[in-house]
C-alpha cells in the first residue's frame, strides 16, 4: 500500500534486480541438485535406505497408496488370510 | 474487489443457470475433461483385455490356493516371498494398458539430470520423453477446449500453457531426485517454490497468465483422483482397520476444526479446515481435496502443505526410532504410523525401515485412510454451503441455493469413486482393469494436473501473502495441537485393536 509509484528511472532497475534474484536463486538450486545431493546419495547410509526401498518396491513420495508397487503383496496376504478366516478380523474371539 | 476475491479462492462462486453452467462454468468442465479421460483410458484396457482372461485369472486362484497351502503348512519364509512375487507379476501383467507407453512422469535420477527425461524404469529408453510430450499434447487439448468453451482465447492459453508446462517439468526434475524422494519432499512443494521463484523476482510475464488456472487443473485432477477411491478396500483390514481409520480420524479432524474456531480463534475457517484435514488424513492428497471443497484460499493451501510435508520428515524419521526405544511391537507401530503421518509414501517408508509386520499394518491402515477423502471432500463442501457460507439474507439456504453454491465437481470425483468400485467388483477382472487403467493412465495425467496447478499458485502468489498467514503462529499451534491429539487417540485405539481385541487374529495375518 506504501510503495512508492513506479517511474521510468527506477523501473529498469528494479527489473535488472529481479533477473539477478532469479539467476541467483537457479544457480543455487543447481549447485544443491547436480552437486551435493549428488554426494549425499553416494554416502553408505543414504544409499543403503535407497537400496532397501528400492528391493522392497517402496516410492516414499507416493501420494496415494495405489502408487505404492508393493501394496499388492500386501493385499494378496489380507485377501488369502479372509479367505481362510472370514470371521477372524470382524468379531473378536 | 468481488472479482478479485473471487479469483483468490480455490473455488469460484457458482452463478444461477444451471443449464448455462453445464456449458461454461469451470466445475463442469472439469467433470467433463476428467470424465472423458476416465472413459477413455477404461474402455482401452476394457477392450484390450486377453481373450484367455478367465484362464489367466484361474491360474492367479490357483497359485494363490498354493500359496495358501505353503502359509498352512509354515513354509520357510523366503519360498513365500519367491511365491508371492511370481504371483504378484501375474496379476500386474493380467490386464496390459494400451496407453501406457504413451504417458509419461519423469523419471527418478541420481547424478544425470538428463537421466528423468531418457531413462525408463522398465528399460525403455526413448519412452520418458515420448511420453511427457504426449501428456503436454492431452492436456493443452483439453484444458484448451474448456478454456474456449468459458468464453477465452485458446492461441493465449496455448501458447502459455507451454511455459507453463515447461514449468511444471522443472518441479518434476527437482521432486524426483533420489534423495529428495527418499525424505518425501513431493512435487507440489518444488512446483510452489518454481512458481513462486519467477513471481517474487522478475514477476510473472503476463503473456503466462492465460494458462495459469489453479482450479481448474486441480478440480479435473480430482475427479481423477475419485477413480482411485474403491470403497471395497474399506474393509480390508476389518474392524481393526475401521476403528483407526475410519473412527480416530473423523474424530480428530473435527476436534482440531472446533478448536482452532473456539480456542485459537483462527479467522479463516478454510483455513482452519484445511490444516485439519491435511493433518488428520493423508497430507498432500487430503489438503487439495478438501481446499477445494471449502473454497480455501490459494496461499491458505500452499501454507498447509508446506506444514504437512515439514513434520512429515520428522515424523517419518523420528516414529521408528521412538516405536524401538518404548520397545512397541511392530503391528502396534505400523497401525500409529500409518494413522497418524500424513502422506502416504512416509507411512510405507517409515513402516518398511521398523520391519515387514510394521510395513504391511502401516500400509494398509494407510490405504483405508485414504479412501477417507472421498468422504471428507464430500462432507466439508456439504457442510459448507449448509453452514459456513452466508446467504444474502442471512437466513439458512434453501436446497436450490445449496445445489447453486454446491461445488460441482465434487459430484464428478464422488460419481468416479462410486462408478470404479462398481466395476472393479462386478466386472470379471475388474479389479485388475481398474488398477491398469489407475497405473498406465490417470496417475500420470493427474500428477501433471496437480503439479501444473501448484506451479500456478506459485506464479500467482506474493512471499508477503504466505507469510502473513503464519503471523502469531496460530496454524502452526493448530497444526501441532491436533497432531498431538492425532497421535495419543490412534495410539490408544491401535493398542486396544491390534494387542487387545483382534491380537490373535493380526498375530496370524502379519505371521
Amino acid at each position: 500500500m506504501t510503495e512508492k509509484p513506479e517511474t521510468r528511472s527506477n523501473k529498469p532497475r528494479r527489473n535488472m534486480r529481479g533477473w539477478a534474484q532469479l539467476w541467483a536463486a537457479c544457480g543455487l538450486i543447481a549447485v544443491v541438485w547436480i552437486g551435493v545431493l549428488p554426494r549425499l546419495a553416494e554416502s553408505p547410509r543414504v544409499q543403503a535406505r535407497l537400496e532397501y526401498l528400492e528391493a522392497r518396491r517402496i516410492d516414499p513420495s507416493a501420494m496415494f497408496y495405489t502408487e505404492l508397487e508393493g501394496l499388492d503383496r500386501v493385499l494378496g496376504r489380507l485377501e488369502r488370510f479372509h479367505q481362510r478366516q472370514p470371521r477372524a478380523l470382524w468379531l473378536p474371539e | 474487489m468481488t472479482e478479485e476475491k473471487a479469483d483468490e479462492t480455490i473455488q469460484s462462486a457458482p452463478t444461477r443457470s444451471t443449464w448455462n453452467e453445464l456449458r461454461t462454468s469451470e466445475d463442469w468442465w472439469a467433470v467433463w475433461i476428467g470424465g472423458a479421460i476416465l472413459a477413455v483410458a477404461f474402455l482401452a484396457v476394457f477392450f484390450n483385455r486377453p481373450a484367455d482372461l478367465e484362464e489367466q485369472l484361474s491360474e492367479i486362484e490357483a497359485q494363490s490356493q498354493l500359496l495358501q497351502q505353503m502359509q498352512l503348512d509354515q513354509a520357510a519364509s523366503e519360498a513365500i516371498e519367491v511365491k508371492e512375487d511370481q504371483l504378484s507379476k501375474l496379476r500386474s501383467g493380467l490386464a496390459p494398458n494400451p496407453l501406457k507407453p504413451w504417458l509419461a512422469k519423469l523419471q527418478k535420477w541420481q547424478d544425470n539430470p538428463l537421466d528423468a527425461f531418457l531413462v525408463r524404469g522398465g528399460g525403455d529408453g526413448t519412452g520418458t520423453l515420448r511420453g511427457v510430450f504426449v501428456v503436454l499434447i492431452v492436456s493443452l487439448v483439453l484444458f484448451g477446449i474448456g478454456t474456449r468453451a468459458m468464453g477465452r482465447s485458446f492461441d493465449k492459453f496455448a501458447a502459455a500453457f507451454v511455459c507453463v508446462f515447461a514449468l511444471a517439468s522443472v518441479a518434476y526434475l527437482l521432486a524426483n531426485h533420489s534423495v529428495v524422494k527418499l525424505y518425501n519432499l513431493e512435487y507440489p512443494l518444488w512446483a510452489l517454490l518454481v512458481g513462486l521463484l519467477i513471481s517474487n523476482t522478475i514477476g510473472t510475464p503476463a503473456f503466462i497468465k492465460p494458462a495459469v488456472q489453479t482450479e481448474f487443473y486441480i478440480k479435473t485432477g480430482l475427479v481423477l483422483l475419485g477413480a482411485k477411491i474403491l470403497l471395497s478396500r474399506l474393509l480390508a483390514l476389518g474392524t481393526p482397520g475401521i476403528f483407526v481409520a475410519w473412527v480416530v480420524t473423523p474424530i480428530v479432524l473435527i476436534a482440531t476444526y472446533a478448536f482452532g474456531q473456539k480456542v485459537l480463534r483462527i479467522s479463516s475457517k478454510s483455513l482452519n479446515m484445511t490444516i485439519s484435514a491435511d493433518m488428520s488424513v493423508c497430507g498432500v492428497s487430503a489438503a487439495i481435496a478438501t481446499a477445494a471443497a471449502c473454497k480455501a484460499k490459494k496461499e491458505e493451501l500452499s501454507l498447509a502443505i508446506g506444514m504437512s510435508l515439514t513434520f512429515t520428515v520428522v515424523m517419518m524419521t523420528v516414529m521408528p526410532a521412538i516405536i524401538r526405544f518404548f520397545g512397541m511391537s511392530e503391528v502396534l507401530g505400523g497401525a500409529w504410523m500409518g494413522g497418524t503421518i500424513d502422506a502416504t509414501g512416509a507411512v510405507a517408508a517409515a513402516g518398511a525401515f521398523l520391519g515387514g509386520e510394521a510395513e504391511q499394518v502401516a500400509i494398509t491402515v494407510k490405504m483405508i485412510q485414504n479412501i477417507l477423502i472421498g468422504v471428507i471432500a464430500f462432507g466439508v463442501a456439504v457442510y459448507w454451503v449448509v453452514a459456513v457460507e452466508e446467504t444474502p439474507t442471512g437466513r439458512r439456504p434453501s436446497a436450490w441455493e445449496i445445489w447453486y453454491r454446491f461445488p460441482k465437481f465434487v459430484l464428478g470425483f464422488v460419481a468416479a469413486s462410486v462408478a470404479f468400485s462398481i466395476l472393479s467388483t462386478t466386472l470379471t477382472g475388474g479389479q485388475y482393469l481398474v488398477d491398469s487403467m489407475i497405473k498406465g493412465t490417470t496417475d500420470v495425467l493427474r500428477g501433471w494436473f496437480f503439479c501444473l496447478a501448484f506451479v500456478s499458485i506459485g506464479l500467482e502468489t506474493n512471499f508477503a501473502e504466505l507469510a502473513q498467514h503464519l503471523k502469531g503462529g496460530r496454524p502452526l499451534l493448530l497444526y501441532v495441537c491436533g497432531q498431538t491429539l492425532n497421535l495419543g487417540l490412534t495410539l490408544l485405539m491401535a493398542w486396544l485393536m491390534f494387542e487387545v481385541v483382534f491380537r490373535d487374529a493380526v498375530q496370524e495375518l502379519v505371521r
